[in-house]
């Protein structure tokens, strides 16, 4: 499992170092982040590397490159948001269309209660999923969750337990 | 709520799991060349064919100053070419910060008005536009359309001179569509 919970990033005087040295570290629990936001790979693999461009972009005027992770995670927390509002509004549009959350032989290996709880999960809010996806998988404190999204650490606490308990609601249980 | 964290705890981290570093088609964005970089689609290309005037066939004086280079008018002309229309590619650029080119225009029935092409190019493209000029007293108005990508042509007034039907034409496909508009 590859969890980013710390910050702690190499500052290296090589802006393109730096970024080649987080995208190697980082990358793959960037992706997984995004796919739990999601739920698609190939999308997120889209916002993860919008995020890098982005961070590549941006990289000159970063206050503190050593905070380039939690920077880039927000971005990335940030494009999930847009890319499931996107989702949301061409399904009022058109057809509705929902991509696989996981291939036939992952949802196997899922298990049935694990893809259950995702499926509720994916029936969230963007901004409540994001929040619980913050907590439970990156294991953030409510400060930084605050942080990266923009709002207040209280704000953070309520979303969560409101999220939580819509989500037991979905599942059927008693929260 | 204990047991509902656990087991959203337990389906996020199986679930992250599945995504494996073999499974992750991405390359390295400081590693890849800033031309091969993916970027976003541009609203509008980057060089387009768009109708210009031939150059020598300017026919009326009217307003604004001339675009041509051959006629020698100093008042302003009215670039019209009846058959012959030559398409350059070149980008949609202002040339004298969004002037309009003139590429068509209609007498009203009781001589009175005179509708012309008042597309206005800018960096993002050219804006259909069509000007109603007052020939009496000089004065005009402008309607532009909302979208960039398109110019009027081929108009054709009514009767009691009070409507003018007219042709909005998308430059990048050269799909027409009929349009109407009330002087």
């Amino acid at each position: 499992m590859d969890r980013q919970t710390g910050d702690a990033t190499p500052a290296h005087p090589d802006p393109q170092a730096s970024i080649a040295l987080l995208f190697t570290e980082h990358r793959l629990g960037l992706v997984r982040l995004a796919v739990l936001l999601v739920g698609d790979q190939r999308l997120a693999e889209d916002i993860v590397q919008d995020a890098f461009l982005g961070l590549m972009r941006r990289w000159p005027g970063l206050h503190a490159p050593e905070r380039a992770l939690p920077y880039t995670r927000a971005c990335v927390v940030n494009g999930a948001t847009s890319a499931l509002r996107r989702r949301a509004r061409w399904r009022r549009r058109s057809a509705p269309y929902e991509p696989p959350t996981w291939p036939a032989e992952s949802a196997a290996l899922l298990g049935e209660d694990r893809r259950a709880v995702m499926d509720a999960l994916r029936r969230l809010a963007p901004r409540r999923r994001a929040v619980l996806v913050l907590r439970y998988y990156l294991d953030l404190g409510d400060g930084e969750i605050a942080e990266m999204l923009g709002t207040t650490p209280a704000t953070v606490r309520s979303s969560a337990t409101r999220a939580l308990r819509a989500l037991g609601n979905l599942l059927g249980e008693e929260s | 709520m204990t047991a509902l964290e656990d087991k959203l705890r337990d389906a996020l981290t199986a679930t992250a799991d599945l995504v494996t570093p073999g499974s992750i088609r991405m390359d390295d964005p400081s590693m890849t060349p800033w031309h091969q970089r993916r970027r976003r689609p541009r609203a509008t290309p980057r060089s387009v064919d768009w109708p210009v005037p031939q150059v020598g066939t300017c026919m009326l004086a009217v307003v604004g100053r001339c675009r041509c280079r051959r006629c020698g008018l100093r008042v302003g002309c009215i670039g019209w070419s009846s058959a012959r229309t030559e398409r350059r590619s070149r980008s949609p650029r202002s040339t004298s910060g969004g002037e309009p080119r003139f590429t068509a225009f209609a007498v009203s029935p009781d001589g009175s008005s005179l509708a012309i092409d008042g597309s206005a190019a800018d960096t993002t493209g050219l804006t259909a536009g069509i000007t109603i000029v007052n020939i009496n007293n000089g004065q005009t108005r402008t309607f532009r359309a909302d979208r960039v990508g398109a110019t009027a042509t081929d108009f054709t007034w009514s009767a009691d001179g009070r409507h003018l039907a007219y042709q909005l034409k998308e430059y990048q496909e050269y799909s027409s569509s009929p349009g109407g508009l009330r002087s």
